[in-house]
């Protein structure tokens, strides 16, 4: 179907591009601590992208048996299309990345089930009043991509996710924690997730009042994920292109602290954003964004590349059934020297926070966040003291990163966020009494 | 189509199977910045298969209906998988029939360039204003065809038009970026997205003000929060609780979310009601058949009812209230709200202010997120109120709060109503977004936290 598109689209547009992405998912869920679904979710969608007299159209479809429609569709819309600033590549040598286990292929249901089932019977070994809800899925996907300057490029890949969340009402409280991981491998150790799940249920049955004005704060690796996503939106190749990001035209600045060093890595093993080849077919690579707080790129795809006289980055990304935008891969901040208890230890008192409510920033161009701290602990003389409730830390993102306190030695991987713990100082919290 | 449906599920080994089939046309148009970013459509097909083994679910999504024998055939050996105890689903009159959808202008006769046009002048108007960085103008139509088939009898098809756009803002003065955003979206036909020229009018100044508005100190205040905001805290903060797949099978959170359980004071009612004419949230049935219907939620300021899907209203012994909504037929039915809000009091906006004296005026919201009772909105503009009045302009005003006691922190309720749909939508577990609209008056609350420095 893809070649039989292509073909057709060659004779009604200058040039054209082809995406075909199939996957096969299958969900296993557990809610309040009994197995409820066993799902299985195949899709498909087939997307024509043509640039005709200098213009960018675009259709897509899950149904490819109406292809003329389709390249009807595409081409009607190159009338009105944006002014395309590229070519369609042509072939190029791709990178060896890993991004297909055989084990998340042959990956059994019954398995997963167990897996669940074990985990939940652990955390009720220790806490009976919890309610816990599980999901593990694993997919496998085939995406192909080819246009009319040659390109023909496919690869397969696996993804594996699992979540654990426990959920224990006390005294008319609710305690919600949570935790995961989204690999294209099998999570190697599912266990490691229930037993910090238990660590955080038992910490968090001391309640601490909450520190008041702007203190020390440590975020957890998990944590930092939140304030990088700030960092990530700055350096978007749309968001500079459209002059809204406010590192535009900062280059070669130093705009963080010298311990700062991030990497956009597609090409990380088994990472959750590697692929050989971007949603264009660009090649991956790994491009340094920040190294030693100093801008070093932007990420951009073709067309905003192309639009601000740049390459690009390899950092095409497709929504479900859209058009390619500017998209990170794995976001990779690289770690500090100090452990995680030296970072607690230099605390005389201020907080940990591991988990925030936050979404829908008011101004994350600005780089400012307010954010409920979902799960955080208060810290006094280098001790976690207890759960703090009901507060909010606010801060700038820009500002924070310019005066690092201390980053942990060690990195953990969040979806396609790979940080270390990141402690700050000065940050504002408010909801103390 | 009805009969293909209704043959393969004659083979289905289950307690209760059901098939949906569904084809969708989307087109959407985005300008961002001077770039039109986007103008495409997207035609999806496909169907699902749902089945119930002794109270375990098998569920089965696809592309091909050519293969539907063997989905069918492979949901129900999912459901083997999983059942353990005993299939309880609440009887309702299988739904058969034809739903057909009723626009004024209707999208699918207008032209691909009269909707780019369109767009294109908004974002020139909003565009040509100083000071504004860049621009987002989206539109979005789309028109579903829904065929239902159960072994409960139901054959029902259902079609669907929806038409929105969403104009926004951003004004940027160095490292100070705002924005300022207006979606609206619903069932009525082409013509909501015609006029929106004030709109964009209000965006653009809202976005430039905002540029000069002073950050608030975080703390606790007495605030007044608008219909906008208000629908949101409604359909977030206490909506997802009353959704009762979030308690049936949980038993703290049942003694919590108990019917009769006092919430609020006398004053405080809300709805979820998807049989209000055209709006975001409206429908005639729901994804497994059920007839729409109004339900009171809070009335009197007591807990009287919850939002059911038929598996949860068997289970906690009450009615179904046909609020079981798919997002498409790539996902099972789930507990799902309609048109959500808060019922109108008695109080005048500017009485309201006069008798606060102090405290903030919040308006809109930008987003948010909510935990089990935890909620956090992020407002669209914010005024401090001084001396019984709206005074300074205030920016980065966020909220947070439990919900329960902030229920019980409303201590007036306005006497206006407007309702909100738009582009957005509800979104629970991965399903997103799905039509919904809120609403509600303005209401007052106090010791709410606000954060900032």
């Amino acid at each position: 179907m893809v070649e039989q598109l292509l073909e057709l689209a060659r004779r009604k547009a200058d040039a054209a591009e082809v995406h075909l992405l199939e996957t096969e998912a299958r969900p296993i869920q557990f809610e309040n601590n009994d197995l409820k679904y066993v799902n299985t979710k195949s899709s498909r969608v087939l997307s024509l992208r043509v640039i005709h007299q200098g213009r960018l159209g675009f259709a897509s479809t899950t149904d490819p048996s109406e292809p003329e429609r389709l390249v009807a569709q595409a081409v009607e819309s190159a009338q009105f299309g944006q002014e395309a600033r590229f070519a369609f590549p042509p072939s190029a040598p791709l990178p060896a990345v890993e991004v297909f286990d055989p084990r998340v292929a042959e990956f059994p249901v019954e398995r997963g089930i167990q897996l669940g089932r074990d985990a939940i019977a652990r955390v009720l070994g220790e806490f009976a009043d919890v309610q816990c809800y599980v999901e593990i899925s694993r997919s496998v996907g085939t995406e192909r991509l080819v246009n009319t300057s040659g390109l023909d490029v496919q690869q397969r890949t696996t993804g594996f996710d699992c979540g654990l969340t426990a959920v224990r009402i006390r005294d008319g409280g609710i305690l919600w924690v949570s935790d995961g991981e989204s690999s294209r491998a099998l999570a190697a150790n599912f266990g490691r997730y229930t037993a910090k799940l238990i660590a955080d249920i038992r910490r968090a049955e001391t309640e601490s009042p909450v520190p008041a004005g702007a203190v020390p704060v440590l975020f957890t690796a998990k944590a930092v994920g939140l304030l990088l996503q700030f960092l990530e939106s700055a350096v978007n190749g749309k968001l500079v292109q459209k002059g809204a990001s406010p590192l535009v035209g900062r280059l070669g600045d130093q705009v963080l602290g010298t311990e700062i060093t991030i990497h956009d890595d597609g090409t990380r093993p088994f990472g959750d954003g590697t692929a050989a080849f971007d949603a264009e077919g660009v090649p991956a690579r790994r491009t340094p964004v920040f190294e030693r707080g100093v801008l070093r790129n932007y990420l951009f795809d073709l067309q905003t590349a192309g639009m601000l006289g740049a390459a690009s980055t390899g950092n095409a990304g497709r929504g479900f059934a859209a058009v390619p935008t500017p998209e990170a891969t794995n976001f990779v901040l690289e770690p500090g020297s100090a452990t995680f208890a030296g970072l607690l230890a230099g605390i005389e008192r201020g907080l940990l926070v591991d988990e925030v409510i936050g979404g829908g920033q008011p101004n994350v161009l600005a780089g400012e966040f307010s954010v409920n701290v979902g799960l955080g602990f208060l810290v006094e003389r280098g001790e976690l003291v207890g759960r703090v409730k009901d507060c909010m830390v606010a801060g700038n993102v820009f500002d924070l990163f310019k005066q690092v306190r201390g980053m942990g030695d060690t990195q953990e991987v969040h979806g396609p966020i790979v940080a270390p713990p990141v402690c700050f100082d000065g940050v504002h919290v408010a909801g103390g009494e | 189509m009805e009969e293909l449906l209704k043959n393969a599920l004659g083979h289905a080994r289950a307690d209760y199977a059901e098939v949906r089939a569904e084809r969708r046309t989307t087109t959407r148009v985005t300008y961002a910045g001077q770039e039109l970013e986007d103008i495409s459509s997207f035609t999806s097909a496909g169907g699902c298969v749902r089945a119930l083994v002794r109270g375990g679910w098998g569920f089965v999504s696809f592309n091909d209906l050519a293969d539907l024998p063997r989905y069918v055939r492979l949901a129900c050996e999912q459901a083997e998988l999983v059942g353990r105890t005993k299939s309880l689903l609440a009887p309702v009159p299988p739904a058969v029939g034809s739903v057909a959808a009723k626009v004024a202008a209707d999208p699918r006769q207008v032209p691909l360039a009269q909707k780019e046009a369109l767009c294109r002048h908004y974002n020139q108007l909003i565009l040509s204003r100083p000071r504004v960085q860049t621009s987002s103008v989206r539109y979005r139509d789309s028109w579903a065809e829904t065929t239902f088939v159960s072994t409960d009898g139901a054959c029902l098809s259902q079609e669907e038009v929806f038409c929105g756009a969403s104009v926004a803002a951003i004004a940027k003065d160095g490292m100070n970026v705002q924005r300022a955003v207006k979606s609206v979206g619903d069932l009525r036909g082409y013509q909501i997205v015609e006029g929106l020229d004030p709109e964009c009018e209000k965006v653009t100044e809202r976005a430039v003000a905002l540029l000069g508005a002073e950050p608030v100190h975080g703390g606790r205040y007495t605030i007044i929060i608008d219909p906008a905001l208000a629908g949101v805290f409604a359909h977030e903060a206490f909506g997802h609780l009353s959704e009762a797949d979030f308690v049936y099978e949980n038993p703290p959170l049942r003694e919590m979310m108990q019917l009769g359980r006092r919430f609020g004071a006398d004053h405080l009612g809300i709805v979820d009601d998807p049989t209000l004419p055209d709006e975001a949230g409206s429908y005639r049935f729901d994804s497994e058949g059920t007839p729409a219907r109004r339900t009171h939620l809070i009335r009197g300021g007591v807990l009287t009812s919850r939002l059911h899907s038929r598996e949860t209203a068997a289970k906690m012994g009450e009615e179904p209230t046909g609020n079981a909504r798919a997002l498409n037929h790539q996902y099972q039915p789930i507990v799902r709200m309609s048109n959500t809000f808060i019922k109108p009091g008695t109080w005048a906006l500017d009485d309201l202010l006069a008798d606060t004296g102090e405290g903030l005026y919040v308006r809109g919201t930008l987003g948010g997120q909510t935990e089990m009772e935890m909620f956090t909105f992020s407002a669209e503009e914010a005024f401090a109120i001084r001396d019984g009045r709206r005074a300074e302009r205030l920016r980065e005003v966020v909220l947070t709060g439990n919900v329960f006691e902030t229920l019980a922190n409303i201590d007036a309720v306005g006497n206006d109503l407007e309702f909100y749909g738009g582009l957005g939508g509800c979104g629970k577990g991965e399903q997103s977004p799905l039509r919904v609209s809120t609403g509600g008056p303005h209401i007052r609350i106090r010791n709410c936290l606000v954060g900032g420095r």
